[in-house]
């Protein structure tokens, strides 16, 4: 993305009355949930051909693992029955 | 192969019949080696990818116009967290968005520099948590970051800086404690953005630490 690519528009949130906690907290959330921060931290260092491999690799078996597990989960806790402790 | 059937076949009805009976039918729905007319008309141009480029250009050619003055400026109010392309010519306190100073953070491992600049980006005064009295490791911290901030919120505030956009780039230790400082010696935010350098892949960067 160069300078001025979208500037002031792409990754930036609005501070409403001088909070900046809130804001800053949006914004850190959506670079870490879109990988952001763990991209520039890797982009540090070279990463070898085997790492990349071996990374790419975890990072399938780890992403298959879970959908599998919040399937599997959701399976077990699905329900069929009106709620009988409604409070 | 489908081509010298369609001249052939050009031959026996004439080329132009042929084609504007291919376009109705839309058997086949890029017909650009059959030139009957002109060939200014623009074949797929409903294609969802054209048009996304179209609109693409025209939100460029908004962000890169110069501030319109048909438009009247409106009083900064937020709908949502997020900017949007009415936000830059808004008012705030009598100053247009894009036109407020900015405040860059640059937060690396080692160190974090802090510059104000007009809205068009000319320095107006520097900071770091060097110049502030930490040395070597310790300039690294993020009690030297805020240190850094507050001295140079109090610079700013005397060239008669109070609103500002906040810029943070890279990843250091400095990055929260730095807009911190900034708005505890009561300098006011108007917008936090980010601006770390992600190269798509440029420059082989350095080996890999080994300890």
């Amino acid at each position: 993305m160069s300078r001025n690519h979208l500037r002031f528009l792409a990754k930036t949130v609005l501070v409403r009355n001088n909070d900046i906690e809130p804001a800053y907290r949006v914004l850190d959330r959506i670079l870490r949930s879109e990988k952001f921060l763990a991209d520039v931290k890797r982009h540090e260092r070279y990463e070898k051909p085997f790492q990349q491999r071996q990374r790419a690799s975890y990072e399938r078996c780890r992403r298959i693992y879970n959908s599998e597990m919040t399937r599997k989960i959701e399976f077990v806790m699905r329900k069929n029955r009106t709620n009988p402790f409604p409070r | 192969m489908l081509k010298s059937a369609l001249t052939t076949l050009c031959k026996l009805h004439g080329r132009h019949a042929l084609c504007q009976q291919l376009r109705d039918t839309s058997v086949v729905q890029r017909v650009q080696s059959i030139h009957a007319t002109s060939c200014l008309q623009v074949l797929d141009k409903d294609s969802p990818g054209k048009k996304s480029a179209k609109k693409l250009r025209e939100e460029e050619s908004e962000i890169a116009a110069p501030p319109d003055v048909d438009l009247p400026l409106q009083d900064f109010k937020m709908e949502s967290m997020f900017p949007s392309l009415e936000t830059h010519s808004m008012l705030i306190n009598g100053v247009r968005y894009d036109e407020l100073p900015i405040i860059h953070i640059k937060a690396t491992h080692n160190n974090t520099i802090i510059t104000v600049t007009n809205g068009k980006g000319d320095p107006i005064a520097m900071e770091s948590a060097g110049t502030v009295g930490f040395r070597n490791a310790r300039k690294g911290t993020n009690i030297a970051a805020q240190a850094a901030a507050i001295s140079l919120a109090e610079k700013a505030i005397k060239n008669g800086v109070e609103l500002a956009r906040i810029c943070v780039r890279g990843i250091g230790p400095g990055r929260l404690p730095a807009i911190k400082g900034l708005q505890m010696s009561g300098i006011t935010a108007v917008s936090i953005t980010d601006n770390t350098r992600l190269p798509f892949n440029g420059s082989r960067p350095k080996k890999q630490r080994r300890l």
